[in-house]
């Protein structure tokens, strides 16, 4: 019976979408911007299988397509973030644990899950680095191998192994010599794409960003935003960068947000969220994703 | 094709239905009628329910300093109770909608609207009911429900 009540309900669907949906934190957006859908939480992902993975103030949770939550992980309110494998089948947590007094080393917990809700692997910073080292791990994904990675802000990139208990190697990206790196994303061919956020000079209030992509192997990096040999783009603290089929998206609350075609490495699109649904509160992050197979079995 | 369908629908359902008075214009209306088990109906409605009480769930974030929602959303979104009775099972929660009725928005978007969303279940025929309609054009209308 639950079933006719969904297939109604997905007949009752408004949405169509051919074009890629906004997915401002867990708003949807369609392309002139108007509000579709809110989600619970404060970072999601969508699934082609019509669930969502949504990270909220202390859980991470899946949300069936009618809505249910299928399982939920307790992250003991630690400040937590997530990243998806390539295949989007495993779910990788990132959290961050502060020390008591306000020197001590934070600690970082990193955590697999696959989409059942089950852990796959676990480790932390101080078993990696020691409890010594203060770290600050700003990403944590998965290479195009299978193996995962962390960037540490104005250190390295460390591969780990599938089990996470190994530092397997580690390297700098080219011509980021104390310079901040963030935002780390894997491309389909193995390369990494990046914000660079070069040292900012004491009287200078605006930091100079660009976006970078090195492939493995290669001597040099290679400028993709913006385009030519020109100066880097400005922004007050960095935003952030979330990479889709055909575009970089460059998001910062003060700036807007800035869809970067892959192809010419121009802006083809520009716009601030905020201003149109929300006066309220920006998005942390935006990305560009095809939702037409998710909202096929959306049914809620 | 669908949204032909779904108007043949709507008109049947709103031609034979007993359960709502007065009838507002139906372009400020919607209404869904299924035949359920009393146990699938609660689950459906909790469901909704707790999906609603997740996305407006409060808290800080300290990248910006600030609480998620405004006090102006949170206020305007209130997510009630579900009362079991004798006779019915009802769920009454005034929100923020956008176009369609769709839940999730905040006084603070552009278009959206208050509106009364009830869900209604009647054990004696086991139909569920659902009805969304803007505060403006029907006011409370789950004391104007019945099966």
């Amino acid at each position: 019976m639950l079933k006719s009540v969904l297939f109604f309900l997905l007949l009752a669907s408004p949405f169509s979408h051919a074009a890629d949906t906004i997915i401002a934190e867990c708003r949807l957006l369609n392309e002139m911007k108007v509000l579709l859908m809110t989600f619970p939480g404060k970072q999601c992902s969508f699934l082609d299988d019509g669930t969502v993975i949504s990270l909220g103030s202390s859980e991470l949770r899946r949300f069936g397509s009618n809505g249910e939550v299928m399982w939920a992980v307790n992250l003991i309110s630690m400040e937590s973030t997530f990243f998806l494998s390539h295949d989007s089948k495993s779910v990788l947590i990132m959290s961050v644990m502060n020390g008591k007094l306000p020197y001590d080393p934070r600690v970082y917990y990193l955590r697999v899950y696959d989409l059942d809700g089950f852990m796959v692997s676990e480790n932390n910073s101080f078993d990696l680095f020691g409890s010594e080292k203060s770290v600050r791990i700003t990403d944590f994904g998965q290479t195009i191998e299978g193996d995962y990675f962390i960037n540490v802000f104005h250190d390295s990139m460390y591969i780990l192994n599938k089990n996470l208990t190994k530092i397997v190697k580690s390297f700098k990206f080219p011509g980021t010599d104390n310079h901040l790196v963030k935002d780390v994303k894997v491309t389909e061919k193995g390369s990494y794409v990046y914000l660079h956020l070069p040292k900012r000079k004491l009287n200078q209030d605006l930091a100079s960003v660009s976006v970078e992509e090195f492939l493995p192997g290669k001597i040099k990096a290679e400028k993709i935003y913006p385009p030519g040999s020109g100066a880097s783009f400005y922004f007050p603290h960095g935003g952030s960068l979330t990479l889709s089929k055909n575009a970089y998206v460059i998001n910062h609350p003060l700036s807007g947000t800035y869809v970067v075609s892959r192809k010419t490495g121009l802006v083809e699109n520009f716009f601030v969220e905020s201003h149109v649904t929300d006066t309220f509160r920006p998005p942390r992050s935006v990305s560009l994703q095809n939702l037409e197979t998710f909202f096929s079995r959306w049914t809620f | 094709m669908t949204k032909h369908f779904l108007s043949l629908f709507l008109l049947s359902l709103l031609s034979c239905s007993t359960a709502v008075t007065p009838k507002p214009s139906r372009e400020k209306w919607k209404v869904f009628e299924i035949t359920l088990t009393e146990g699938e109906a609660l689950v459906l409605i909790h469901q909704k329910k707790n999906f609603l009480t997740l996305t407006f769930e409060q808290f800080f974030d300290p990248y910006y300093q600030t609480f998620k929602w405004s006090n102006a959303c949170i206020e305007g979104n209130k997510i009630g109770e579900v009362r079991e009775e004798e006779k019915v099972i009802l769920w009454h929660s005034i929100l923020y909608t956008g176009p369609d009725f769709r839940t999730g928005f905040c006084p603070e978007y552009i278009g959206s609207v208050q509106s009364s969303f009830v869900m209604l279940y009647c054990r004696q025929s086991k139909k569920l009911i659902q009805v969304n309609c803007s505060l403006e054009d029907c006011g409370n209308i789950s004391w104007e429900l019945q099966c």
